[in-house]
């Protein structure tokens, strides 16, 4: 069983905000995307948050190249350019929508590369599309598909909490820790959920507690350079609550990453812990992950005094039960000789008996896919390092980090324990199968009948689509119940005739109902969302015959707020 | 007493302006939008007359939307101006147009309350009744050729319904054009009148499902002329049927990059009411579309 100690796996919907929006766009420039290229994302998203959407990799394409048109400098760039340009941007204009994935995919690419921004544009896409999955559980899935069958993912949570929040922001919040409790329901044993504290919401203690005593979640995230100390009295009763419920806590600890301000980055030094884990709390699990940067082990001066990794290493030396994770360690994947000091110096620490059992592997997708796949950073580091110590860092090392027994028939942790109570109080609504150490922690199998996180027959989006469509199917269709029709395509129901003369009223009608049955739940528009703009994008989808209906399901979820919304 | 028949390229003219417009789609937009064009465009007249020319159009259509339970609808109100001047005359002049159009649509059904506490397979059906969708349209319309020799007014209405779920019914288009042509040269040089015509014309449509991948598409439609010239008359376009059928097997099979969506066979007989012949064509495709 390997495990991947840092995940991300929140959509973007339960995420973003003005202040989101401005933290990944800032990481965006720092990671050199060229300018004109981050302003188009940033409009993307800004879009995004007044009217919410579920965007696929067309969709995303489109919306970049169009929002690229609409940004300042763009027609100067044109100007200059215009020789070395994709005739579809420049060319097609506001018909981008109409042309190909691949002819899409082209276009951006050519740009960018006239831009200087190289193969980015193509990560940057991929990771939206991960990102704006309907639900956590299938960006959960699509992380664990590039895992084996049995392997595990810490799920860290991400609150970028603002001082101003808005009740939108606040319920996406609640959304993300709804979605994120579910992916552990829907794949149990396999989702790791760690709750995250952001010490300025006023009520992170009782969600956090609720979380841990009773949602299945088995560890803390901080993120301090989203803007709070760690030493300050909040954060110590957490230290406080972790220590009593056996708790573990991993921290952002690297120079990159997402801040508020770039001041704040330094609130992520390791240093500031010396004061916390002292004491009482000199047990506490806690996890600097990144090592402080891959620096640390990519360069000959990466752990010199005063640096994080020196900083972090001499902790896991002094202090109990510190541990650091080796996530988006890639930059040293540039150079040779950086490559070499990496695991040089991977393999010296991983032969002292004590470090050994402190460092951990993660890959910090999906933020990874920035630059790769999960795929490929496991396959990278397998390739460089000795099969026993892979297996030591991607499974002995986590397993004890996270409170799994040393040995077989050994007992879990506090925290694992509960997760595996409270996995075994829904033994008989999961949605997949159990991996074997959570059979033998429970004693007997699971029953896989939980509905997939996008198809609840009880979230009022999924029963309006499919309500509102039955009369358009089939017989046989029909017999396979709302379960089966899952994944059928809007063209495959009798509505879909292009070339009768009165579509058109039946696209009218079908979406005036869609949008009424909505409505008739009392749920609210969402965001920038009005009845004339939600009808006719319904329409869109209705006139395009693409859709199955569970993305049918997945856009009226995101343009309403339903009571029982899906995540 | 038969006059004699004015030549057939100013038949065509005459035709051209008072018949050349079938009833537009006007009970839906499919996007509400306001739109303007220009194009250079290239034509031909065939009579040996050819011009460059600047197409233009400014189209707007405004949408309205009411989602209540019973009989839900929709009302849409058009514009849409629009020409192609050409650079030197032509024997057939194009048209300038102005047109203003208002539509409704209805589902002729009453959304039924759910029972959120149901199993979804159990819930309630969605209407307490469904009888299909309606369309109301209306369309005024001022048309004229380029140099303005040729003028007129046209108004219809339209009524459409269908119901995609009683494919034995077909779904239907019933609409009245009536034409009043306000300046004519060519009338006046042919001494024909400037009286008001009219036009009835009834479409009906099947898809018909025949099991698999095999479907049928059937296209009815008959039209009639009402005080049409004489002339007119005796050139066929008074009235007439059309009748069209397609047998269609869906494929979905990629080949490469392309996409076989559909082969087909297909037979068309009768007449439209812009020409004068009757046509029989039958057709042999294949329906692409790409990955």
């Amino acid at each position: 069983m390997h495990i991947n100690v840092h995940a991300h796996i929140f959509t973007l919907r339960t995420v973003l905000s003005r202040e989101a929006i401005r933290v990944i766009t800032q990481r965006l420039e720092d990671r050199g995307v060229p300018d004109l290229l981050v302003q188009a994302v940033t409009r993307l998203l800004d879009r995004l948050l007044d009217r919410p959407e579920n965007l696929d990799e067309r969709q995303i394409l489109a919306g970049i190249l169009a929002e690229l048109r609409e940004v300042t400098g763009f027609d100067d760039f044109l100007d200059h350019n215009l020789s070395r340009l994709p005739f579809a941007v420049v060319i097609h204009g506001s018909g981008l929508e109409d042309l190909q994935v691949d002819t899409l995919r082209a276009a951006l690419d050519q740009l960018t590369t006239v831009m200087g921004g190289g193969k980015r544009a193509f990560d940057i896409v991929q990771t939206l599309r991960l990102a704006m999955r309907s639900t956590i559980t299938e960006v959960a899935d699509e992380i664990l598909s590039q895992m084996g069958p049995n392997d595990a993912l810490v799920a860290l949570m991400m609150d970028i909490h603002a001082p101003d929040e808005p009740q939108r922001d606040r319920d996406n919040f609640v959304r993300q820790v709804g979605g994120t409790r579910e992916a552990a329901l829907q794949r149990p044993g396999r989702v790791l959920p760690f709750f995250a504290i952001h010490p300025d919401r006023s009520d992170h203690f009782t969600l956090m507690q609720e979380a841990i005593d009773e949602g299945g979640f088995v560890g803390v995230k901080l993120y301090p350079s989203l803007g709070y100390e760690v030493g300050g009295s909040k954060l110590m009763k957490v230290y406080e609550f972790c220590m009593d419920r056996d708790v573990p806590v991993l921290l952002h600890c690297g120079h990159g990453g997402f801040y508020r301000k770039k001041e704040f980055i330094d609130l992520c030094d390791p240093s500031h812990w010396e004061p916390v884990l002292d004491g009482d709390l000199q047990g506490l699990r806690v996890c600097f992950a990144h090592f402080g940067g891959w620096q640390s082990l990519g360069r000959p001066d990466g752990l010199d005094p005063g640096t994080w990794g020196a900083t972090i290493l001499r902790l896991m030396r002094e202090r109990p039960n510190v541990y650091t994770d080796l996530a988006y360690h890639a930059e040293q994947m540039l150079a040779p000789e950086d490559e070499a000091h990496y695991f040089a110096k991977l393999s010296e620490f991983l032969e002292d008996a004590h470090l050994r059992r402190r460092i951990l592997f993660g890959t910090d997708s999906w933020l990874l896919r920035l630059d790769m796949t999960d795929d490929v950073y496991w396959r990278y580091f397998r390739h460089h390092m000795t099969p026993e110590n892979f297996e030591h860092i991607a499974g002995g090392a986590p397993r004890q980090f996270l409170g799994f027994p040393d040995t077989p028939g050994g007992e879990l942790r506090a925290n694992l324990a509960r997760h595996a109570a409270w996995l075994e109080r829904h033994r008989n609504d999961v949605g997949g199968t159990a991996p074997p150490w959570l059979v033998e922690a429970v004693g007997g199998p699971f029953e896989g009948g939980r509905e997939p996180a996008d198809w609840s027959q009880w979230s009022a989006s999924v029963r309006c689509t499919y309500r509102q469509l039955k009369p358009h199917m089939s017989s046989a269709q029909t017999r396979g119940g709302y379960k089966a029709n899952r994944t059928t395509r809007l063209s495959e129901l009798d509505y879909f005739r292009p070339r009768d003369p009165n579509f058109g009223l039946i696209v009218d009608g079908l979406a005036l109902n869609l949008v009424g049955c909505a409505e008739d739940t009392g749920a609210a528009y969402r965001g920038q969302w009005v009845r004339s703009s939600v009808v006719e994008r319904i329409k869109t989808v209705l006139r395009g015959g693409d859709a199955r209906l569970v993305d049918v399901a997945g856009l009226l979820d995101a343009m309403f707020q339903f009571e029982e919304a899906l995540v | 007493m038969r006059r004699p028949g004015p030549p057939a390229a100013l038949l065509l003219a005459v035709a051209g302006i008072v018949l050349a417009t079938p009833a537009a789609a006007q009970t839906t937009c499919a996007i509400p939008d306001s739109r303007y064009e220009v194009a250079p465009a290239y034509l031909d007249d065939t009579e040996g007359d050819r011009s460059l020319a600047v197409a233009m159009s400014f189209t707007s259509c405004r949408a309205a939307y009411d989602t209540r339970p019973r009989l839900p609808r929709a009302r849409y109100l058009g514009l849409h101006a629009g020409g192609t001047i050409p650079f030197t005359s032509l024997a057939v002049p194009p048209h300038l147009e102005a047109r203003a159009s208002y539509g409704m649509s209805f589902c002729l059904c009453e959304r039924a309350p759910d029972d959120p506490m149901a199993p979804l397979d159990e819930a309630p059906d969605a209407y307490a009744f469904h009888h299909g969708y309606l369309g109301l349209g209306a369309r005024a319309q001022y048309e004229a050729s380029n140099d303005l020799d040729e003028q007129g007014i046209v108004g219809a209405v339209e009524l459409r319904w269908v119901d995609p779920t009683r494919w034995m019914l077909p779904s239907t288009v019933v609409s009245l054009e009536a034409v009043k042509p306000t300046k004519s040269e060519v009338r006046d040089a042919l001494g024909l009148e400037r009286a008001a015509h009219g036009r009835v014309s009834v479409r009906g449509y099947w898809l018909v499902p025949l099991g698999g991948p095999l479907s049928a598409e059937i296209e009815g439609a008959y039209f009639w002329s009402l005080g049409l010239d004489e002339g007119l008359t005796a050139e066929g376009f008074d009235e007439g049927p059309f009748l069209a059928g397609e047998l269609m097997l869906g494929l979905d099979r990629a080949v490469g990059r392309l996409l076989i969506e559909s082969v087909f066979i297909g037979y068309a007989h009768g007449r439209r009411p812009t020409a004068g012949e009757e046509t029989r064509a039958w057709s042999v495709g294949i329906a692409l579309g790409s990955i």
